[in-house]
């Protein structure tokens, strides 16, 4: 026991074996040292509480050569605070800023709540070998019943002021080696473009900083159902994926545990590894501990480390492993995100070659043919679909309609419409039989299609001027209509299944007479448009409007621009979900 | 320590210190004390010069035991920061606290 005079100080000093019997002597002596420097009885019951628990927790949590190692105690009394510093030599763990309670019934866990609720400061130093917790409490009665002050002990200060540098000292060195580290692998992962290889070298780094004999990285995969092993110092070390039961103590393995139950889980000689745990025959009968790697309270992986003597780590190459585990978590979920990005920028980048594809299957004009007239549609929805129109001249002089509809959106679509547009100009001498055409299509497209488990809806249409009538075969399409000058619309259904869905399918053509009639075929987006409301534009408002084009002789640009209307009038700007193109056409000697 | 049978109570005194050295002989001596007809638990912490949060844990143990009964555990003239501990704790509506 020492006085100092120059700051009315009163110190105390006592080095404990690891024991609790010695804790609550050791509490004896302290009662008496303050009572000496004269504390109120009520200062010295809370002083004495908070010092069995402060040095309790550090004889607890004390494994095998740590408690051979002594506790150290030092009181210090001013006429205006009293502090209090307990040293072990534990590894230390993670200080709460607030000590929560545990439940009624829990008979542990409110030493630290005890410890913050009974003194004005509490500051924990975790050092390199050695922790310090420091607790400090202004005096209810300052100084009243202070003893007269000896001189000072300029050495006895010296060594204490000593002692808190070393110890500052040593919790900055292992925390520069941290940030030296981190810095580097900052700069070596900018430039690395394999994270395999990063992985490799940080787990071989992280061995030598640490002492430690062997670490494991894993990372979930199945949707967070597992953990799987992405990184292992030892690479000839293989191991199962290690499943993940959220609710469950996940009791064989201590990674499952930590990443559950989102605290680090230790194992050691005295609370060994279960011989189920994949980390058993990596470990043996050594000791380290699993530690989960949390971003944005997402858990992003488990970093295991260890070592196959019983030496336990040092509270510093502790806090090194958690803070490189940490660095490397938010390494992991920078990268999950900037693949993510990656992902959205193909799938738009998808979305512009599918656009440009369609695009290209639009004709830049329709062909200017004698005695026909003609006008083309085609609006995209948001996203990309395969529908499709063309108009195509053939050798004998007539015209082959076309009209189709890819199931499905964006570049499979567009891709499968390429296909059969370039399939179509192919084989236009197929034209004059359009049953016999989409046979032939069928035929051609059905592998393909089958195997992207996708379709196509189409119609083709032959205008033979020499016969004066119009052949029509569709593909599983919506009709196709003819409108008279007495406004009398007819529906062509003709035809068979879609293609790509039976083999050797029959397609049957129906005729119709060109003269005095304008015909439109359509894909479904034009009677499936719908409005805000939801409510379906449908089939009898297409044939009406034909029907009022069909009595007031409309050419076919005119009728091209009242459908085009009656979209935009009816949708009133809701999204829309599908695409939509037509045709129309008309004899030019039919009056306009 | 010692224990008396007084009808449905079990009464425990004789308490030099509940702490982390000495929690565990009393739990043990506590509950092997319990008799069926036991409905009540009295510890007289009046002689009682420390106790700490494992002497507090090992109280709740002895509590869970009694309530799983029906009945209660009353502590009897604890020192005053004793029974402010077990404020501090918020446990003071498990326990009844008799003051000195």
């Amino acid at each position: 026991m020492s006085q100092n005079a120059a700051i009315f100080a009163e110190t105390y000093t006592r080095e404990l074996p690891c024991d609790l019997r010695a804790v609550a002597e050791m509490c004896q002596q302290a009662r008496a040292f303050f009572a000496q420097a004269g504390l109120i009885p009520a200062e010295i019951d809370a002083w004495e509480v908070v010092l069995a628990e402060s040095a309790n927790n550090a004889v607890n949590y004390a494994i095998q050569e740590q408690r051979q190692l002594s506790i150290r105690v030092d009181l210090l009394t001013t006429p205006e605070w009293v502090e209090v510093r307990v040293t072990d030599h534990t590894a230390g763990f993670d200080y709460p800023e607030t000590a929560e309670l545990p439940s009624d019934d829990s008979e542990s866990g409110r030493g630290l709540f005890l410890i913050q609720s009974l003194t004005d400061e509490v500051r924990y130093l975790r050092g390199r070998k050695e922790n310090c917790l420091v607790l400090r409490k202004r005096r209810t009665a300052p100084g009243s019943a202070a003893p007269p002050v000896p001189p000072t002990n300029t050495a006895t200060e010296l060594q204490e002021a000593t002692r808190t540098l070393d110890l500052m000292t040593e919790e900055l060195s292992s925390c520069y080696e941290s940030l030296a580290a981190i810095f580097r692998f900052s700069a070596e992962l900018q430039s690395d473009s394999n994270p395999e290889s990063f992985l490799q070298r940080w787990m071989d780094q992280l061995l030598s900083i640490t002492e430690s004999n062997w670490c494991i990285l894993r990372l979930p995969q199945s949707g967070g159902r597992e953990l799987r092993l992405a990184a292992s110092s030892n690479r000839d070390w293989r191991s199962e994926p290690v499943p993940l039961e959220h609710g469950s103590s996940n009791g064989s393995s201590v990674e499952a545990r930590a990443a559950t139950q989102r605290v680090d889980v230790w194992f050691d000689a005295t609370s060994p590894l279960s011989p189920d745990d994949p980390l058993a025959n990596l470990a043996g009968s050594g000791c380290g501990f699993a530690h989960p790697l949390f971003v944005n309270d997402v858990m992003v992986g488990v970093l295991a480390a260890g070592r196959h003597s019983p030496v336990p780590f040092e509270a510093g190459q502790v806090g090194i492993i958690q803070t490189f585990g940490d660095f490397l978590g938010i390494q992991i979920h920078s990268r999950q995100m900037q693949e993510e990005q990656i992902r959205t920028r193909l799938n738009t980048r998808d979305l512009e070659i599918a656009a440009n594809i369609q695009r290209a299957l639009l004709p830049e004009r329709l062909p200017s043919v004698p005695g026909v007239s003609l006008a083309g549609f085609y609006r995209s929805a948001r996203e990309i679909g395969g529908d499709y129109y063309d108009a195509l001249p053939t050798d004998d002089g007539n015209l082959l309609l076309v009209v189709a509809d890819v199931m499905g959106k964006g570049l499979p679509a567009a891709m499968f419409a390429f296909m059969f547009r370039s399939l179509v100009r192919a084989r236009r001498d197929l034209a004059p039989r359009p049953g016999e055409f989409l046979a032939w299509l069928n035929q051609n497209l059905i592998q393909e299609l089958d195997r992207a488990e996708m379709f196509i809806t189409a119609q083709l249409a032959f205008l033979d001027y020499k016969r004066d009538e119009i052949r029509v075969a569709g593909a599983g399409h919506p009709p196709f209509l003819s409108v008279n000058a007495v406004g009398e619309v007819r529906e062509i259904r003709a035809g068979g299944p879609p293609l790509g869905i039976v083999p050797g399918a029959k397609f049957p053509e129906e005729t119709h007479p060109l003269a005095g009639s304008r015909f439109l075929m359509f894909t479904d987006g034009l009677f499936e448009a719908r409005n805000a409301n939801g409510d379906l534009l449908g089939l009898e408002a297409v044939k009406c409007n034909l029907a009022c084009a069909g009595c007031a002789a409309e050419p076919c640009d005119v009728i091209q621009r009242r459908f085009a209307s009656l979209l935009q009038e009816f949708e009133q700007g809701a999204p829309t979900a599908d695409d939509t193109a037509f045709i129309v056409m008309a004899r030019n000697d039919t009056p306009k | 320590m010692r224990t008396e049978n007084r009808g449905d109570t079990l009464w425990i005194t004789d308490i030099q210190t509940l702490t982390s050295d000495t929690y565990k002989p009393f739990k043990e001596y506590a509950h092997g004390a319990l008799l069926p007809e036991h409905r009540f638990v009295e510890v007289d912490l009046s002689r009682s010069r420390s106790l700490d949060s494992d002497g507090i844990g090992a109280l709740i143990s002895v509590h869970k035991a009694i309530c799983d009964r029906g009945g209660r555990v009353r502590l009897f003239r604890p020192e005053p920061l004793v029974a402010e501990l077990f404020k501090i704790l918020k446990l003071d509506h498990l326990f009844e606290i008799i003051p000195r």
